[in-house]
């Protein structure tokens, strides 16, 4: 007997889809299960993996076969005659699809030579979103995450992303249950500082909407005037489910290069971004008021600064601390006329003066 | 901004748009270029805006318009040349607020920017 007919017959018995063609006097039954997206049939048309076909009727017998990754299985060759194919959805199939009013069985004649199709088609749940903004055009580049709670069950991280052009979120062949978009943003960016002191820590904090842990926030200082100069960088951490935080304790190091006091922090979350109000970066340094017979006594004295500004320095028992802004100098020091006082620079006060040592100073009197 | 909906529903999601503005320095002299940093959420490319900047105390400076805003960003470079403009005595905080008016929508007012405009005094 020749080779082919041997393998022929051995291959005869419930093999899925075989790839072998049937001879002339026999059929194919070729089974396709898809699903469809209800708005439009022709849309989001996807293949039925895992469903269950049987055959019945004429006079090839025939065990069940599962729909391949194709949404395809074939019963190949039967023998010419009338033949149903029933299809089963597992449980899992059906929280995706809607089999109701679905003719699950599908009678047809089986004529020899010829592949018959039995396609059976199921409308897959689906949920969209359209983000458009408040005048009805569809917003781009906008990111979302998406929850999911099946009917008795607790909302869910499904999946994240960020629009296109039409602005949608559109999934066909979902789970049954209920859908949450969360809309990213970013807002309200507040140091925790009016001033960043170098060596003490300053906290960033920003408002978060559509937090989730598959993505982290970002959180830099960057120079205030060319926004491209970055500072520092931390991953940010969520404290609680709507805000997004960093600490920052500056150092002069990181400072090298920054021509002035001023700088802003830009906090990240996929696309969504939001920048800061100026902070100004300051030194401390120590000051000391005295008589010369080693007395403290409090008063007040007022720093002028290169860039304009003012800081008032209040020394109680003696003692207080200036806050100079990052590559400013003292162009003027004032202070109550009434207190006697003059300023000494880089050296011990002599005499019996009431003075205000400035450590730092060189050539101011 | 949530949205939600059972599963074969079709949900509208609009969203106002957001904006906010803010000076890159604290203090600047009269002359100087400051940048003013503008972002803005949920308005498409191409969205028109203006910058109104006043004293702190809500007396409008300057209106500057015809800006449009792309990816949400815009830093403008503005000049402090007030010369020609009456700025109210007293005046050496000013802010800025960013308006869309297609929406319309406007920002918070920005934290102040101390400009010093007061006549000099020589000493005699």
């Amino acid at each position: 007997m020749p080779n082919g007919l041997t393998k022929l017959f051995s291959r005869q018995r419930n093999v899925d889809s075989p790839t072998f063609q049937c001879p002339l006097n026999k059929g194919v039954v070729d089974v396709e299960v898809v699903s469809f997206f209800p708005g439009n049939r022709l849309q989001d048309r996807q293949p039925v993996t895992g469903a269950t076909a049987t055959l019945s009727g004429g006079t090839s017998q025939r065990d069940p076969g599962r729909s391949t990754a194709s949404g395809h299985y074939r019963f190949d060759p039967v023998s010419p005659g009338t033949y149903t194919v029933t299809i089963t959805l597992t449980p899992a199939l059906i929280e995706e699809m809607d089999p109701t009013g679905i003719a699950m069985s599908l009678p047809q004649a089986i004529v020899g030579g010829v592949t018959t199709p039995y396609l059976f088609e199921f409308p897959g749940y689906w949920i969209e979103f359209q983000i458009k903004d408040s005048r009805n055009t569809p917003l781009q580049n906008v990111s979302w995450k998406l929850d999911h709670r099946p009917p008795a069950g607790a909302f869910a991280f499904k999946e994240a992303g960020v629009t296109g052009a039409d602005g949608l979120v559109h999934r066909c062949r979902v789970k049954q249950g209920r859908y949450r978009l969360s809309v990213r943003s970013l807002s309200n960016p507040v140091w925790s500082q009016t001033k960043a002191i170098v060596g003490e820590p300053v906290r960033m904090t920003v408002d978060v909407t559509g937090l989730d842990t598959d993505v982290t926030g970002q959180i830099e200082v960057l120079d205030a005037n060319d926004l491209n100069t970055v500072l520092f960088q931390s991953s940010a951490t969520a404290p609680d489910a709507t805000h997004l935080s960093a600490e920052w304790k500056p150092t002069r190091q990181q400072l090298d290069g920054l021509a002035h006091s001023q700088v802003v922090f830009r906090a990240t979350y996929a696309r969504a971004t939001v920048i800061s109000a100026p902070l100004t970066v300051a030194t401390k340094e120590p000051l000391q008021a005295k008589v010369t017979d080693g007395s403290a006594f409090s008063t007040r004295v007022d720093f002028r600064f290169t860039d304009g500004s003012l800081f008032t320095v209040h020394l109680l028992g003696g003692k207080g601390d200036l806050e100079i802004p990052w590559r400013q100098s003292v162009a003027r020091v004032d202070f109550p006329a009434e207190d006697g006082l003059r300023v000494k620079m880089g050296a011990a006060v002599a005499g019996a003066e009431r003075s205000v040592f400035v450590p730092f100073l060189a050539d101011v009197t | 901004m949530l949205f939600e909906n059972d599963h074969n529903n079709a949900v509208p999601a609009p969203l106002t748009p957001t904006v906010r503005a803010s000076w890159s320095r604290a203090r600047a002299w009269h002359g100087e270029t400051v940048v003013i940093h503008v972002r803005c959420q949920f308005a498409p490319d191409g969205t028109q805006l203006a910058l109104d900047v006043s004293t702190a105390a809500g007396v409008l400076v300057e209106t500057v318009g015809n800006l449009t805003i792309n990816g949400g960003t815009l830093d403008h470079n503005y000049v402090l040349d007030w010369k020609a403009i009456a700025i109210a005595a007293g005046s050496e905080l000013f802010q800025v607020v960013a308006r869309l008016p297609q929406y319309p929508v406007s920002s918070p007012a920005s934290p102040t920017l101390a400009v010093d405009v007061a006549p000099p005094l020589f000493s005699a």
